[in-house]
């Protein structure tokens, strides 16, 4: 509901740029992310090397790649280990998140539970891993429990705000219509929530992968997480920010996959 | 719940939903180590609990790892205010410099920013500076991204009337953007404060001498479990009452706006 058709002509009178959303003069391309990362590893090369920066704290990005080919054996068996960790973590996280959220969300007496969930996620949920640990044991279960507490809450959120936005008259029509409890979930719930689920997930998937490799910073034996405490421990700086990179593109993939998986699924 | 204003009913029936939650966790965490025969060296009742937070409490070890906590999470949340504003309203100006920079906050935003801690402490060494700069590299980017979200999210025809009606920039600032920015920079304040917070108990319980996350961690290895839940449900306790109160401005602040 604009006075104006274009939203640019405001900013830009008297210059003639091509109008863009909410007034700013382009969209973010591919390209501007790209050469803004291309700059951030032009720093990162020629900093160290110029000597401007200490090469303990940030070592060249060549040295950085050629510690991490060097270690590629240890990368492999901790990329392994922290996969699998994500893995049962993130299933679990999406199944219990949907359940909960589901239930929630479509049955009335519930809704009003919505707040505590909201309330809940202001806690630091990082401060219950050492209790965790003591619980479980020096095992992966620790580790899958942060991934799972860091990731469910965001699914239980969503989902369950979508849940409770389903039209009612549509509930109203299918019970009018003889439909059972199941029948209704199947036909009208789930497939009402899954544009809600779909950014849940991709959502949750970032934070469940962060809970476990927080998790394995703090304290374990395995996984990616324990290689960046590891390589601080012993002042090897290139291989520590070859893990840290290495957590990062993973997170980035895994959320770039989502995001054409869900894309896929949409069309 | 479903009214903005929200009538008697539905105040009370909030109420009386946290109450029963409580009241059920509560019950439940007191009743499965002394009846249920849950180990209570693992999950000590919730009196006994109690009673410890209470005396740590009183003998300053909680008190002063409370206040070396919260001084870092409210110092870090007091840089990353400004700051995140302050860039937050320099991306919105569509120029060149915003165009340069969005990408990089961008970025940041979308990575996962905990695993960035041992570059703090590379570089910051393990005191308080340390922490509180982690809290703040938590906070900046999204209070940044949220700020510019709300600058373009002031309607386009109050501008236009601003302007027909010939007010200054500074006039267009006090009356126009900065009232209908503040709720939503407020809300995007209040969940960058739970950022800093899991920020620096992170980073505490990583590698710290003093502060609640070093006290849950220490406390935790030597297995006394009893002055951990102490800890535990002390920090909850504040966490909650923060962000509630943070919510409860933020419907106060919001109370003109009726949507």
């Amino acid at each position: 509901m604009t006075l104006i058709n274009s939203t640019a002509t405001v900013e830009y009178a008297g210059k003639r740029k091509p109008p863009g959303v909410d007034g700013q003069a382009r969209l973010q391309t591919p390209l501007d992310v790209l050469s803004a990362i291309l700059f951030i590893l032009a720093i990162w090369e020629i900093l160290p090397r110029l000597n401007l920066v200490p090469r303990l704290f940030m070592p060249a990005f060549t040295e950085t790649m050629v510690a991490g080919w060097k270690n590629r054996v240890l990368y492999v068996e901790a990329f392994g280990v922290t996969a699998a960790e994500v893995l049962i973590a993130g299933v679990i996280t999406v199944i219990i998140g949907v359940s909960c959220g589901l239930l929630i969300g479509s049955i009335k007496v519930l809704n009003g539970f919505l707040p505590v969930f909201y309330a809940v996620s202001a806690l630091p949920i990082v401060a219950i891993y050492p209790v965790l640990c003591v619980w479980l044991g020096f095992g992966p279960e620790p580790r899958i429990l942060l991934g799972i507490f860091f990731g469910v809450l965001p699914v239980i959120l969503i989902v369950g705000e979508a849940a409770r936005l389903v039209d009612p008259r549509l509930q109203l029509l299918l019970r009018s219509l003889g439909a059972s409890r199941w029948q209704r979930l199947c036909t009208l719930q789930v497939p009402a929530i899954l544009p809600a689920l779909f950014s849940a997930v991709r959502i949750s998937a970032g934070l469940v992968i962060i809970g476990v490799v927080v998790g394995e910073m703090l304290l374990s034996s395995s996984g990616l997480g324990y290689l960046v405490t590891y390589f601080r421990t012993s002042f090897d700086s290139a291989s520590l920010y070859f893990s840290v990179l290495l957590i990062v593109a993973i997170v980035v993939t895994v959320d770039r996959a989502i995001v054409a998986i869900i894309s896929q699924a949409r069309v | 719940m479903s009214k903005a204003g929200g009538n008697l009913t539905d105040k009370y029936a909030q109420i009386s939903v946290v109450a029963i939650t409580a009241l059920i966790a509560g019950g439940l965490w007191q009743l499965m180590p002394t009846k249920l025969g849950v180990d209570p060296t693992l999950l000590p009742p919730l009196t006994d609990v109690v009673k410890t937070m209470v005396s740590l409490t009183v003998e300053r070890t909680l008190l002063d790892a409370t206040v070396a906590t919260f001084s870092q999470v409210f110092t870090a949340w007091a840089i990353a205010i400004p700051v995140g504003v302050w860039f937050g309203l320099l991306l919105a100006t569509p120029n060149r410099l915003s165009k340069l920079l969005m990408p990089f906050f961008q970025i940041f935003l979308s990575i996962p920013k905990s695993v960035f801690l041992p570059f703090f402490i590379l570089s910051l060494g393990l005191g308080f500076w340390q922490r509180t700069f982690f809290g703040v590299f938590q906070a900046v980017f999204y209070i940044a991204l949220a700020t510019s979200a709300a600058r373009h999210s002031v309607p386009e025809n109050l501008q236009v009337l601003g302007r027909s009606l010939g007010v200054s920039q500074l006039q267009l600032y006090r009356f126009i953007y900065i009232p209908a920015m503040v709720p939503y920079i407020f809300g995007a304040c209040r969940v960058a404060l739970t950022f800093i917070v899991t920020g620096v108990l992170f980073s505490e319980i990583y590698s710290s001498q003093r502060g609640l996350g070093y006290l849950i961690g220490n406390w935790s290895q030597t297995f006394e479990l009893r002055k951990v839940y102490a800890a535990l449900l002390l920090t909850s306790i504040l966490c909650i009452a923060i962000n509630e109160s943070l919510r409860a401005a933020e419907r106060r602040l919001s109370i003109w706006r009726a949507q």
